[in-house]
């Protein structure tokens, strides 16, 4: 039925709604019931609400499922040497920030309602809210584990170990990165295989919530080196 | 109040190449590399999409092996049968998804066939149903969700898995409320506009 001054409600009221919230007017709502295109427009955002409702995060395969897939094409050898992108980044040279974009596709869990957190105290008073197992990037040997402790004044620390020594020149560095890694904050450097890292009071860990660690030249350029040795993602 | 036709949302996220492309940038340009056999074009798809079509096997078949299955399956099938894909007529990842929904189904037959042998001496066993279809469209919807820059991501976060009104989630973001009311507005035509084109498609 056509109202009578064929006006609608707006399209930010029919979101709200579509959400389940209360949104516009009586005489808003009232429109709505009565109005098939207004309360279409709010069932088809609905189906899309109830849809992500219901998801979870995606979850990357495994590297090893795209070293078969090339195996099985015989994609050229050039192609797969190049394909450091996703899986194999050797040599120390300065990449684009690009491939570790590409890497987050190479084992990562990416996206999802954000981390789980749980508290385990400990006889120091400290409380361990997040752990991450730390796993070798392609051409690294490294492993490595990382936690996150909330101290008794309530300031948190990320707790770093990396279990090979520093053995190249440069220096390692620590960072916190978003799971779809296009967000980073360096947390500081890592000298020897263990640090302690005091976070900012305003860093959301549910939004960095992958721990990193980065082999990094003397080159006077804080960006990140795009050489990660160890990486994993902060849960439970 | 504002004057809408039928077209509203489906006018703000038009599928194209622009910037935000509910599929990423330059995917008109990457099907037709992919088409024409460019093994640059199937690295780009597998950085690309090998989540989604990971994440769509794994929800319907329960199993990391089988969704390994499944992912190396879909590309290998998709590149090998690449001449049959037409770029002009559709979307690599739509194509993509309906691949991985055959391969999906396949694994279901072959589970069902391999109770059917296992109990021989039982009646016929029913064929076990071919997954969801809601998977299919649940993970493309988490996909772009995750894709959504912030505060836009945020944003729909709050909303959906804390439940906060848009004036909760303006006072906790320190944002002005026409702002999230847009965001959230634009935000879920885009989640929107992505399920019609890639998970709709049966």
């Amino acid at each position: 039925m056509v109202p009578f001054d064929e006006l609608h409600v707006s399209d930010d009221v029919l979101a709200l709604l579509a959400l389940g919230e209360q949104a516009g007017t009586d005489a808003e709502r009232a429109h709505v019931v009565d109005c098939t295109l207004c309360s279409d427009e709010v069932t088809a955002l609905a189906d899309v609400v109830g849809l992500a409702r219901g998801g979870d995060a995606l979850v990357a395969p495994a590297p090893q499922v795209w070293d078969r897939v090339a195996d099985e094409l015989g994609l050229t050898r050039a192609d797969r040497a190049d394909d450091a992108d996703v899986v194999v980044p050797l040599g120390r040279r300065r990449r684009s920030w690009g491939w570790i974009a590409g890497a987050a596709a190479a084992g990562l869990v990416i996206g999802g309602a954000g981390v789980g957190w749980a508290l385990t105290r400990d006889d120091r008073g400290t409380s361990v809210v997040a752990s991450a197992t730390l796993e070798a990037l392609p051409g690294w040997d490294a492993t490595g584990s990382a936690k996150v402790e909330t101290q008794r004044d309530g300031t948190r620390v990320l707790v770093v170990d990396v279990d090979e020594a520093h053995l190249e020149d440069g220096f390692r560095e620590v960072w916190l990165l978003t799971p779809d890694v296009k967000g980073l904050v360096s947390v500081g450097t890592l000298d020897g295989t263990s640090g302690r890292f005091a976070l900012p009071a305003g860093l959301d860990l549910e939004r960095y919530s992958v721990v990193d660690v980065s082999q990094e030249p003397f080159d006077g350029n804080p960006a990140h080196s795009g050489d990660s040795i160890v990486r994993g993602a902060l849960r439970i | 109040m504002s004057p809408s036709g039928p077209e509203r949302s489906r006018t703000e996220a038009r599928p194209s190449t622009a910037p935000g492309d509910p599929d990423g940038e330059g995917v008109d340009e990457l099907g037709a590399l992919f088409a024409a056999g460019d093994e640059e074009a199937i690295r780009e798809a597998y950085r690309r999409w090998s989540p989604l079509v990971h994440t769509i096997a794994l929800r319907s078949l329960g199993t990391v092996s089988d969704a390994e299955e499944v992912t190396q399956l879909v590309f290998v099938d998709a590149w090998r049968s690449r001449s049959r894909f037409d770029p002009t007529r559709s979307r690599l990842p739509a194509w993509l998804i309906g691949i991985t929904r055959h391969a999906v189904a396949d694994a279901h037959e072959r589970r069902a066939r391999d109770r059917r042998l296992a109990a021989a001496a039982e009646p016929r066993a029913e064929v076990a149903p071919a997954g969801d279809d809601r998977i299919v469209d649940r993970v493309v919807v988490a996909d772009e969700l995750s894709r959504l820059d912030d505060p836009q991501r945020t944003i729909l976060r709050l909303a959906f898995y804390e439940d906060l009104t848009h004036d909760q989630i303006a006072t906790r973001l320190d944002l002005p409320l026409g702002t999230v009311k847009s965001h959230v507005r634009r935000s879920l035509a885009r989640l929107r506009t992505r399920w019609e084109v890639d998970g709709a498609v049966r």
